[in-house]
């Protein structure tokens, strides 16, 4: 067995996870494999009543187990199966069913639906669209990892182990508290078209993540929090998870407690140094949305619906690139339409290049399909979305430390011995990503961070955390460089039309961007 | 869809293998002391407008069945189990069981099961004149969003127009070991629109809409939009500016840093604002004339509620009575903790003491010399509740002069929800629409470029 790299192919500086899949025959037999008369009896029913059908059957499997402050609060476990079936008259009207029944019958009576629903559209003039009629069968597929399964996982391992991780970091500070949390999902998908495409997957993934409140004492309660991800109980089990979470869960600790006395610092724009997980948000929410070409007509990277291919849209040293890895939070290697999902460069060396192009709008967008349709449950409808979304720049400053050991002083003298910062110039040093969003459609984005260091005073004082706003293109332009190794594992959720679907992403260790007017810190005036 | 009004066939086919269970029909697993289920089957029907394209691949007529639910569980060595429903549940029941029992686990400070109360709140959660709709006669919902298209984009000059209508019913079965034996039908029935990524509203409630609803909503989307597509100019008073959060957005704050805080959970495990002994001592943690209520007995409102999975009853009671702390939000597990009741199911509704002087929404604005009137906001889901610390983007502010709207800015607000809340300047109005008020507060704003 290849073992693969999660952690980013230059990430090779202590923080670096291998995963070697377990010695078992492979592929394993997915469960979705077993639903063959109720694929057959759905591609018949759509074939006899003249429509093309796509099936998306889900088989869902997780488990959860909290902890709060020494205490094992619950276990759930979870089962989900389903199926969702979308049809197209030969006009291009469509019409899309789901039900938690996948028989035979059900499934005649679902195509059977779809197509009344699509037929009875078109009375309506609703927008056509015959893109699934012009691509060619992806043929038959069995495409499985060998993950530890939740049948080899053992409960009681993991309420002793998320029991005493909960412990250790409620040790690191004065009346802590601490809750932890433990996430194992193994969803099988199998996704079926009229063109005999019949292809087999899953997406495992899993995380552990701790929220430290440390006690108001004099100013107000403060939250942080710290995570890891991976596909599956090894997040929580393996020694090499469990120390690096261990590291950030020991920062995220004391972060919360200088924070309840923080100040808030003036708002307006600065040079920003970002982490690696916020450099995966600014790529995630100021870029990767708008190059998914379903909403190309009204992208700030479109123009009257196509994608500006070609046009610099940042420095010649800076490419975003979305792609799944293996062994990822965020890890799928086949769309939602059964289209195989490429690793895309959506911006190289400054230029945009592609989008994350879905089987309905790649073609009106004018560009290449990626496959990067994604769905929450068989229940939702496909859109395109990111996996795994990075920000990588040519010669990166080196920077050896590993990345939850730099201190935001190490950071500072780094940045000043390569000229990335001046003595006394007004930056600002944001840390720990907190979540974000965007309007694709005008460019606005947001994120926050966990705290803020102000680099042009040598004793780097800490602040509040604060929105980071602006225009994506204005952003990109101001990217100056990077430092230190790729890291992949920036993990989140994404809520793209309300579905919410596993994300990740990341970049070097530190990215630099400019001062820029269009870019914002929140805070006082 | 094979759920019908008086058919609650899988519910007892589930209530039969779990009594089984508890006869010790499976003798290599312990026997079941107690079990509880809510599960609900239903259908739901919805079509959408995306970027102006009616029923398009990603928002066509779609039609959905569902039966879903969750099932607790209390073995006979006084373990628990938590573990979902769905249609499998029944056919693969004894693999199921012995899943539940895997992940049978300790909590000594676990809830029993509950007795059932005496009666249960009859709250209005169904409208009859939808069930055509959700089986199938979707006729309805493209009228209502060609009705939009034709007013929005056609005399309302809207470039982009986004939009989607849905309807759904189901059938709720709970019950338990102890006797608890609720079923009832509800309803929903939604449509909203959003103009060109500036502003949208729209209807949600358990019945139809009737038919001015549709003409009001359009106007406001029309009206507002016109108004954030102006530009104009604002400077920010560096000891604070006064901003008005419209009714959904003031509601937002109130649920982050009010009702995030008030968790029974959070509370009992010192992740909240408020400490229990807050709660015991009646603290003053916001202004005397405000009252948070959970209130789950309006008829046909989203929040409705006649019975939470728990088998705690409806109703209508105060977390927080004239600024003082009453109770937290309390589930059966942290009412035993804590030593409060379990808390009523419902929505968060905000009261204000005004004497009978209710100020509306357009005399707030109308009030406000020099300010902001923002709709929405972008990273709330960011904030840190506990700290009632808040920076946010407001990509579009409308800026209010003399009382006035006067076009549109960006800008970033930030401050402390706390300080907010118990501020006298901040002043609430009322919109006849909205079941909670606007606030206008003062924060730093930094207008943005």
């Amino acid at each position: 067995m290849t073992p693969y790299i999660i952690g980013g192919p230059n990430d090779t500086v202590g923080t670096e996870v291998r995963f070697s899949e377990k010695e078992t025959n492979m592929p394993k037999k997915l469960r979705v494999e077993s639903y063959n008369e109720a694929v057959d009896a759905l591609l018949k029913k759509a074939d006899e009543l003249g429509v093309y059908a796509i099936g998306r059957i889900q088989d869902s499997r997780g488990r959860s187990l909290s902890v709060n402050n020494g205490r094992l609060e619950r276990i759930d476990t979870g089962s989900s199966v389903g199926i969702g079936v979308q049809v197209f008259t030969p006009e291009g009207h469509t019409g899309f069913v789901s039900s938690d029944q996948v028989t035979p019958e059900s499934c005649r009576n679902l195509v059977e639906t779809a197509a009344r629903l699509a037929r009875s559209a078109s009375a309506f003039g609703t927008e056509t669209n015959r893109a699934v009629f012009e691509i060619e069968s992806n043929g038959k597929q069995t495409i499985a990892t060998d993950f530890k399964t939740l049948d080899e996982t053992s409960y009681d391992e993991q309420v002793k182990t998320l029991l005493g991780a909960n412990e250790q970091a409620r040790g690191y500070g004065n009346g802590l508290s601490v809750r932890s949390g433990h996430g194992i999902s193994d969803p099988h998908w199998r996704i079926v078209r009229s063109d005999g495409t019949d292809i087999s997957f899953d997406t495992p993934h899993a995380s552990v993540g701790m929220s430290i409140t440390a006690p108001a004492s004099g100013g107000k309660p403060a939250t942080a929090s710290a995570s890891v991800s991976g596909p599956d109980s090894r997040v929580l089990l393996d020694e090499i998870f469990q120390e690096r979470l261990d590291l950030r869960t020991r920062k995220a600790a004391n972060l919360a407690q200088r924070l309840v006395n923080a100040p808030q610092i003036k708002g307006g724009s600065y040079k920003l140094v970002i982490d690696y997980a916020l450099a995966k948000g600014l790529a995630h929410e100021a870029f990767g949305h708008a190059s998914e070409t379903d909403g190309m007509e009204t992208s700030i990277l479109g123009k009257e619906g196509i994608m500006r291919v070609g046009e610099k849209m940042a420095a010649e040293f800076v490419t975003i690139t979305d792609g799944p890895v293996l062994g990822d939070y965020a890890y799928q290697p086949v769309s939602a339409n059964g289209m195989p999902r490429q690793t895309v460069e959506i911006l190289k060396d400054g230029v945009l290049r592609a989008g994350l192009a879905d089987l309905f709008s790649a073609g009106k967008a004018g560009v290449p399909i990626s496959g990067a349709e994604r769905i929450e449950s068989y229940r939702n409808l496909p859109l395109p979305r990111m996996t795994n979304i990075r920000i990588t720049v040519q010669d990166p400053v080196k920077f050896e430390t590993r990345f939850e050991l730099v201190t935001p002083e190490e950071l500072r003298e780094t940045l000043l011995a390569n000229g990335l910062l001046k003595e006394g110039e007004p930056a600002l040093y944001l840390a720990g990503y907190k979540g974000g969003q965007v309007n694709p459609k005008d460019g606005d984005f947001v994120f926050n961070c966990a705290a803020i260091y102000d680099l042009s005073q040598p004793d780097l004082p800490l602040y509040q955390p604060a929105i980071f706003s602006g225009k994506v293109l204005a952003a990109l332009h101001s990217i100056l460089g990077g430092l230190g190794p790729l890291h992949l594992d920036a993990m989140g959720h994404c809520g793209k039309g309300g579905q919410s679907v596993p994300s990740s992403g990341g970049a070097h260790s530190f990215v630099v961007v400019d001062r820029n007017e269009n870019v914002t810190i929140g805070g006082a005036s | 869809m094979s759920q019908t009004e008086n058919q609650p066939i899988y519910a007892d086919q589930l209530v039969a293998l779990l009594e089984k269970a508890v006869q010790g029909a499976w003798a290599d697993l312990p026997k079941l002391k107690g079990w509880r289920f809510d599960v609900s089957e239903g259908r739901s029907v919805s079509l959408s407008i995306v970027d102006n394209k009616l029923g398009s691949v990603y928002g066509p007529a779609t039609a959905r069945d569902s039966l879903s639910g969750g099932l607790y569980l209390i073995w006979d060595d006084e373990k628990r189990s938590n573990g979902s429903i769905d249609r499998l549940t029944v056919p693969e029941f004894e693999m199921r069981l012995r899943e539940w029992r895997n992940s049978a686990y300790t909590d000594e400070r676990a809830p029993d099961i509950r007795q059932p109360d005496p009666t249960y709140p009859v709250v209005e959660m169904y409208d009859p004149q939808l069930e055509p709709l959700v089986q199938g006669e979707t006729e309805l919902l493209f009228k209502i969003l060609q009705a939009g298209e034709k007013e929005l984009r056609g005399a309302g000059g809207v470039e982009f127009l986004d939009a989607g209508a849905s309807a759904s019913s189901s059938r709720r079965f709970l019950r338990n070991s102890k006797g608890l034996n609720v079923s009832y039908p509800s309803s929903m029935f939604n449509y909203s629109f959003y103009a060109d990524s500036l502003y949208g509203n729209g209807y949600s409630k358990r019945r139809l809409a009737p038919e001015e609803e549709l003409g009001r909503v359009l106007a406001d989307v029309r009206e507002v939009t016109a108004e954030l597509k102006k530009t104009g100019s604002f400077q920010a008073n560096p000891t604070g500016s006064r901003v008005v959060l419209d009714t959904g957005l003031a509601g937002s704050f109130v649920g982050q840093y009010i009702g995030g805080n008030l968790s029974g959970s959070g509370v009992a495990n010192r992740q909240s604002a408020y400490s229990l002994d807050d709660f015991k001592e009646n603290k003053q943690v916001i202004r005397q004339d405000i009252s948070l209520v959970i209130d789950g007995t309006r008829p046909f409102e989203t929040s409705a509620s006649r019975v939470t999975s728990e088998g705690i009853p409806g109703g209508r009671g105060p977390l927080i009575e004239r600024g003082k702390l009453i109770t937290p939000a309390l589930d059966l597990k942290y009412a035993g903790i804590t030593g409060f009741p379990p808390t009523i199911g419902g929505g968060l509704y905000i009261e204000i003491d005004d004497g009978g002087q209710r100020q509306s929404f357009k005399d707030l604005v109308e009030q406000v010399d020099n300010g902001l009137l923002i709709y929405s906001v972008l990273g709330m889901h960011t904030q840190d509740s506990t700290s009632g610390r808040f920076s946010l983007s407001a990509p579009r502010c409308l800026v209010i002069r003399d009382g006035h709207l006067e076009g549109q800015i960006k800008a970033t607000i930030s401050g402390n929800f706390f300080d907010n809340i118990n501020d006298t300047r901040t002043r609430f109005g009322w919109d006849p629409h909205e079941d909670n008020p606007a606030m206008e507060i003062t924060c730093q704003v930094v207008v943005e470029a």
